[in-house]
C-alpha cells in the first residue's frame, strides 16, 4: 500500500484534498481524537480517477478484485484499456466496489473506512432515538432515493442532508462499513453494511438497520464514504 | 444451501428478493455471472463433473487464480454454519448443472419458468438477445459443440432464436428438477396464489414463509416503478404486457420451437 501511495501521489493526494472538503466532525464522547466522516459517498468520477491513474490492476485471474467490470449493468466499463463512466453517471457514487476495494482506496489516501457505530452515530445526529437521518418521519421519494422510485443511483448531493450535512446516510446506496459482520468459525467473510438502497425497500431505511454483506461482492447498490482521523 | 435456477426475463429477481425478504434467509443474486468470467463467456457450454480437475474446477477456471479463489469463498461462504439458510439465485447455469451439483455437492433448490411468450416478448423488446447475451452466437456455439436442436434455426430470426435457447434451458432445468426432486415454479402461479407458490419454495428451504415475504409482494406489486431489473412490477405489467406486443406469428414461432416443455409446464 506504501509503495501504491507513492507512486501515484498525484491522483491520491487531489483526491484526499477533495475528500478534506467534504469531512464533518463527530463528537463522539471520550474520545482522544476527532473523527471525522466524508458528508458524501465517494462518486465514480473519483474512484474511476484512482484506477485509472495508479494503473492498479482491477481484473485479474478471470474475476475482478476492486471493481466488478463484469456486470454490464454497472455504470463503469473497462473500454480501451482504461475504466469509462456512463454518461450522466459521473457524480453518482460508484457501485460494484468490493469491500477490499473500498478499503484499498480508503488507505491511498490515507483514511479509512467508518464503524458501524461512527456511521450510525452521524446518522442519528447523535439521537438514538431518532429513526431516519431526516428525523423521524415516514420515508419518501422526497427525503431519500429507496423502493425503485427513481429506478437507479442519483447524484450525491440529490437529496438534503441531515442536520449534520451529511447526504444519503438512508437511501441511493448502501456503504461498507469496517467491521466484520459475523463470528463464524476462523474465517468469517461478511463485512457490515449501512444505508438504504435506490433499489431496496422503505425496511432498510432505518438507522437501526445493519446487514451483512459477502466482503468481495460488488454489487449495483453498494458504494461507501471515508472516515478520517485529525 | 440452495440454487434458485432460472431463465432470463423469468422474474428469478423478484422471487430471490422474495425469499430474502425472510429474515432468516441471504440468498445472493447471480454471483458467477455477475462475477465471474468464466460463466459470462462460457454461457451455453457444458461443464459436467468429468471434466473437472481434482479440485473440482472446470478447464475455464485455472487452479489457485482469483476466480478458483472466488468460488472456493463461496462454497464457504454458502456452507458456513449460522443461523440463516443461504442460498444464490443464477440463470446461467443450465448447462452446468452436473458441475454445480458436483461442486457444491447436492444442493436444494427449485427451478422458477415463466411463460416463454412473456420471456421472449421482454428479452426482445430490451434487446438483450443481441447485446448483452448474444443469442444467436451462442446458440451457433452450442450447435457447433455438437448440441442438438429440436427443429432447425435461423440465426437471424431472434423469436426463433430466442425460443430454442428457452427450450433448450428449460428442457435441462426440468430434467434436473425430476432428478433432484426440485419443484418447479411458474411465476403465474405466484400472482394467482401467493402463499402456495410460496409454501412450496420456502419448504424447500425448511422455513415457514415469513410476513415479511408477504409484504413484500404487496409493496412490490403495488405499482410498476424502476427499469429492466426492478422488482415493483403491477400484476398486469407482468402477467398481459407480452400479449400486446406478440404478433400471431412470433406466437407460433415461439410455439414451434418450444411446444414440448410448455404443454410439460401447462402453457399450452
Amino acid at each position: 500500500m506504501h509503495e501504491l501511495r507513492c507512486r501515484s501521489l498525484g491522483i491520491c493526494d487531489d483526491l484526499r484534498a477533495e475528500l478534506e472538503t467534504t469531512l464533518v466532525p463527530l463528537e463522539l464522547s471520550g474520545a482522544d481524537h476527532l473523527v471525522c466522516l466524508s458528508a458524501v459517498t465517494v462518486t465514480n468520477n473519483q474512484f474511476v480517477r484512482f484506477l485509472n491513474e495508479t494503473g492498479i490492476a482491477n481484473h485479474v485471474g478471470g474475476t475482478y478484485l476492486w471493481l466488478n467490470d463484469i456486470n454490464v449493468n454497472l455504470p463503469v466499463r473497462w473500454v480501451d484499456a482504461a475504466y469509462e463512466i456512463r454518461a450522466g453517471y459521473e457524480e453518482h457514487p460508484v457501485v460494484g466496489v468490493t469491500w477490499n476495494g473500498a478499503v484499498l482506496y480508503a488507505l491511498s489516501l490515507g483514511a479509512r473506512l467508518p464503524t458501524g457505530a461512527e456511521w450510525e452515530f452521524a446518522a442519528t445526529t447523535g439521537e438514538p432515538s431518532q429513526q431516519y437521518p431526516w428525523g423521524n418521519e415516514h420515508p419518501s421519494p422526497l427525503l431519500a432515493n429507496f423502493g425503485q422510485h427513481v429506478g437507479t443511483t442519483t447524484p450525491v448531493r440529490a437529496y438534503p442532508p441531515n442536520r449534520w450535512g451529511f447526504y444519503d446516510l438512508s437511501g441511493n446506496v448502501r456503504q461498507w462499513c469496517s467491521e466484520w459482520f459475523e463470528d463464524v468459525g476462523a474465517q468469517p467473510i461478511m463485512k457490515v453494511v449501512r444505508g438504504g438502497a435506490w433499489n431496496k425497500g422503505t425496511e432498510h431505511l432505518a438507522t437501526t438497520v445493519r446487514h451483512g454483506k459477502w466482503a468481495r461482492m460488488g454489487s449495483d447498490s453498494c458504494g461507501f464514504r471515508l472516515a478520517v482521523i485529525l | 444451501m440452495f440454487v434458485l435456477l432460472g431463465h432470463h426475463r423469468s422474474g428469478t429477481s423478484f422471487v430471490n428478493s422474495v425469499v430474502r425478504a425472510h429474515p432468516e434467509v441471504e440468498s445472493i443474486n447471480e454471483p458467477l455471472s455477475q462475477h465471474l468470467d468464466a460463466f459470462r463467456d462460457a454461457d451455453m457450454v457444458v461443464w459436467e463433473t468429468t471434466d473437472c480437475g481434482s479440485d473440482g474446477l472446470p478447464a475455464a477456471i485455472a487452479p489457485r487464480s482469483a476466480a478458483a479463489d472466488f468460488l472456493f469463498d463461496l462454497r464457504r461462504w454458502l456452507s458456513a454454519e449460522g443461523a440463516s439458510r443461504r442460498g444464490f439465485k443464477e440463470t446461467c447455469l443450465f448447462e452446468k448443472l452436473g458441475w454445480l451439483h458436483g461442486y457444491l455437492g447436492v444442493t436444494p433448490g427449485a427451478l422458477l419458468v415463466r411463460d416463454p411468450r412473456a420471456v421472449v416478448a421482454s428479452v426482445i423488446k430490451r434487446d438483450l438477445d443481441r447485446s448483452w447475451w448474444a443469442y444467436s452466437e451462442r446458440l451457433a456455439r452450442w450447435v457447433g459443440a455438437g448440441g442438438q436442436l429440436s427443429k432447425p434455426v435461423d440465426f437471424d430470426d431472434r423469436v426463433a432464436v430466442c425460443a430454442a435457447v428457452w427450450a433448450l434451458r428449460t428442457v435441462r432445468g426440468l430434467d434436473h428438477a425430476r432428478l433432484r426432486q426440485w419443484p418447479v415454479l411458474r411465476l403465474e402461479d405466484l400472482f394467482v396464489d401467493r402463499h402456495r407458490y410460496l409454501a412450496t419454495l420456502m419448504g424447500q428451504l425448511e422455513l415457514p414463509v415469513h410476513p415479511q415475504q408477504i409484504a413484500f409482494i404487496e409493496e412490490s406489486w403495488s405499482e410498476t416503478l424502476g427499469g429492466t431489473y426492478s422488482y415493483r412490477r403491477a400484476p398486469e405489467s407482468v402477467l398481459e404486457e407480452w400479449k400486446e406486443t406478440l404478433t400471431d406469428e412470433d406466437r407460433r414461432t415461439i410455439e414451434l420451437y418450444a411446444r414440448a416443455p410448455m404443454q410439460e409446464l401447462g402453457y399450452l
